[in-house]
């Protein structure tokens, strides 16, 4: 019975070691294309990320507002998107393993078509599976917002145009997933924004995982 | 200047931000400008040479390259144009080789050299 008692002991004291919404860092490892030391790493990023505001060890959009753009209340468009897709349970928060496995597609490891197909749902701001004309002339108009650029709703709309002619290949007024692949095929700086080449120095910015890991890789 | 590229430089899309402990010393940055590309790409060449910068020039891109070799080798910086709309241009100045750190005080001595030219930093266009 003493024997039972000692090792739910030891074992309660490792899941108190790791704040709520902790995965195991083999597991991530093993299904995304980290190793387990980045994962960990990722870890001590993602415990500073989602304590910022909230302290209770997941991330809230006002925490990944803060972390993109200093502020907690700037709102835009885009990040809003990020955060729902990285929101993989839309349980309104990030938690470390949909962290992880979000910030994989991102890997300069990862495959492209997964960058392309991350853009294209990014994008698809309503998740019709289609981006509309409409949601095209949104987005140009939310970054032109954004930073503080003022252009002529003609100007817009001939953006907008000539986008759509070069994409919108059957032209029916929306970007399918083949037409964004063919698109992309291109334009390959389009999905540049897919790829952080810091997830591979991740271990050298967050070196304080060697106090705490579990593993050697 | 397709809309896509144009969205893709939102700062809500470059999750690079979530690493950047510190995020003074870019490697990239941007400006727009209201002078036509000519204008914009001669003055650049302009403001270069002096600094000792070779030039080379292709289409809406140019080539910096120091003469003389730095910490890291010789600083490379590569600016492109961006046609936003007929009056409005993009232009990127990125650190293609060499020292982050050296790329900063290029760049700060290029935009005092470019003031006429700019007319809103990446700080104007971030400041809301």
């Amino acid at each position: 019975m003493r024997r039972f008692l000692h090792c739910f002991c030891l074992m309660s004291s490792k899941v108190d070691r790791h704040r709520f919404g902790y995965e195991d860092p083999t597991i991530l490892a093993s299904e995304t294309a980290f190793t387990v030391n980045e994962v960990e790493a990722l870890y001590d990023l993602y415990k500073k990320l989602s304590s910022s505001i909230i302290k209770d060890g997941l991330l809230h959009k006002e925490e990944f507002q803060l972390a993109l753009f200093q502020s907690s209340s700037k709102q835009n468009l885009f990040a809003d998107r990020v955060f729902d897709l990285f929101d993989i349970k839309h349980n309104g928060v990030i938690e470390f393993g949909e962290f992880v496995r979000s910030l994989s597609i991102f890997h300069p490891n990862a495959s492209e078509a997964e960058k392309i197909s991350f853009a294209f749902r990014l994008y698809d701001l309503r998740q019709t599976g289609y981006i509309e004309r409409d949601e095209v002339k949104e987005m140009v108009s939310a970054l032109l917002s954004e930073s503080d650029l003022e252009l002529s709703n003609d100007v817009i709309e001939s953006i907008v145009d000539k986008t759509m002619v070069e994409a919108d290949l059957k032209g029916d007024g929306k970007i399918d997933q083949e037409e964004w692949k063919e698109f992309v095929a291109k334009h390959p700086s389009l999905i540049k924004n897919m790829t952080l080449p810091y997830l591979k120095d991740i271990t050298i910015q967050f070196p304080s995982f060697v106090l705490n890991t579990e593993v050697k890789d | 200047m397709n809309a896509f590229e144009l969205i893709s430089m939102s700062k809500g899309l470059n999750l690079g931000n979530l690493f950047d402990v510190e995020q003074e010393f870019k490697r990239e940055t941007r400006f727009t400008s209201k002078c036509p590309a000519n204008e914009i790409i001669h003055k650049i060449e302009e403001a270069a040479k002096p600094l000792g910068f070779d030039v080379h020039k292709k289409n809406y891109k140019l080539r910096l390259e120091n003469m003389k070799a730095g910490r890291k080798g010789n600083l490379n910086v590569a600016t492109e144009i961006f046609q936003v709309a007929p009056s409005l241009h993009m232009v990127e100045v990125r650190k293609a080789k060499g020292d982050t750190l050296e790329f900063h005080k290029f760049y700060k001595n290029l935009s005092t050299c470019l003031e006429d030219v700019v007319w809103k930093t990446e700080e104007d266009m971030q400041e809301k």
